[in-house]
């Protein structure tokens, strides 16, 4: 119990860089979490923003990893028998992009649905309209057999 | 903070490879694995997108499914698209903090700082898990008018149909997302069990805290799963 009483002390010196490090590390996966967020509504779709939302994941990924997991203050032999494996991830993501056409041709072929979203206004109180939506649904149950045959 | 292993912390005659004690390490191998599994199930899900956008149908537009935010849906029908998924990364995270937080505490021996954390831990997975609950629901049940596939009004989603976007892409968002919040439900039970260790003064016994930093691992292991989950469900 004696330990009890010396804590008082160690916070103000032992542990007190470590915290700091997670603090800092908090502030940095809040802050590119927000950008994220507002990247998805700003910028037009394709190839660069992808690829920038996938940049900033593996630099989240390696802040959990690094401070959180403490993988960096671990003997770094360790850290490479962790880290190493994934490359059969690396492989696996090449494999599938190049190799996966096969297997997508036979997923998708003659099954091009059309869609079409349908709009509720919402003009006075009680828009929602439950009998004939339970009878929607049950014709929806209906088709269900159909579209297990795409499979 | 350099690593050394807490000779306490090891099991008798045990001498420590990469100076970690047996169970930290097992616990990473453990964790190395389950990543292959998450790995798996979000490159397949990239395969099946791309082949499905391919094939000429159009994925499902995620700010246009997660638009349900509490409260702003149920009593002014505001759309808040990806605002309630942010919110539950950002609860998650901080979730992951408070357990880093726990295991630093651990290392001082400060065995009430070490509960204060573990209970701010779980109240985050709990916190969590109730997000998800809501988000499911409204995935499941759908938007109000629904929409129309092929002429049929298709409203919510199932494993066979759903108004969104192609088929595998509601299956994949239930096994993957419902993959993780088992993740998540585990990681709360095991913290709980932690929590009741810790305030009953078995690590204080033992003389170390090494179980809280094992499962802190796992704790975090779960957030960084999330962090891909986020960018390759609800950001691209």
């Amino acid at each position: 119990m004696a330990e009890h009483t010396a804590d008082a002390h160690h916070i103000n010196d032992g542990g007190k860089a470590a915290r700091a490090d997670i603090y800092k590390m908090t502030i940095l996966l809040s802050v590119i979490t927000t950008a994220e967020f507002v990247i998805a509504f700003t910028m037009p779709a394709g190839g660069a923003k992808t690829g920038l939302f996938i940049v900033l994941t593996i630099v989240k990924a390696w802040g959990i990893v690094a401070t959180f997991m403490h993988l960096k203050h671990e003997v770094k032999r360790m850290a490479w028998v962790i880290l190493l494996p994934f490359l059969f991830i690396v492989w696996l993501l090449i494999a599938l992009g190049k190799e996966g056409d096969s297997y997508g041709d036979k997923a998708f072929k003659d099954s091009t649905p059309t869609r079409q979203k349908v709009e509720v206004k919402h003009g006075e109180h009680g828009g929602h309209t439950a009998p004939a939506d339970g009878h929607k649904t049950e014709k929806q149950e209906g088709a269900k057999p159909a579209e297990e045959h795409k499979h | 903070m350099a690593s050394t292993v807490d000779p306490k912390a090891l099991i008798e005659g045990e001498r420590p490879l990469f100076n970690a004690s047996y169970g930290k390490l097992m616990m990473w191998f453990f964790l190395v694995t389950d990543a292959f599994t998450f790995s798996s199930l979000l490159i397949s899900y990239g395969a099946n997108r791309v082949r499905s956008v391919a094939a000429g149908i159009p994925w499902a537009n995620p700010e246009e499914v997660f638009t349900h935010f509490p409260v702003l849906h149920e009593l002014w029908h505001i759309d808040a698209p990806l605002a309630f998924v942010g919110l539950m990364t950002f609860i998650l995270i901080l979730s992951s903090v408070t357990m880093v937080l726990a295991v630093e505490a651990g290392h001082r021996r400060s065995q009430k700082e070490v509960e204060k954390w573990m209970l701010w831990t779980i109240a985050g997975g709990a916190a969590f898990l109730l997000c998800q609950a809501y988000e499911w629901y409204h995935f499941i049940l759908g938007s109000e008018g629904g929409a129309l596939v092929n002429g049929q009004l298709v409203k919510g989603a199932n494993l066979w149909i759903n108004e969104y976007g192609p088929a595998s892409f509601a299956d994949y968002f239930f096994f993957v997302t419902g993959f993780h919040g088992t993740h998540v439900f585990s990681g709360v039970v095991i913290n709980v069990i932690i929590y009741f260790n810790t305030a009953l003064g078995t690590y204080e016994k033992r003389g170390h805290y090494e179980m809280v930093e094992k499962v802190g691992l796992y704790w975090h292991f779960v957030d960084l799963v999330w962090v891909f989950v986020f960018t390759f469900f609800y950001l691209i």
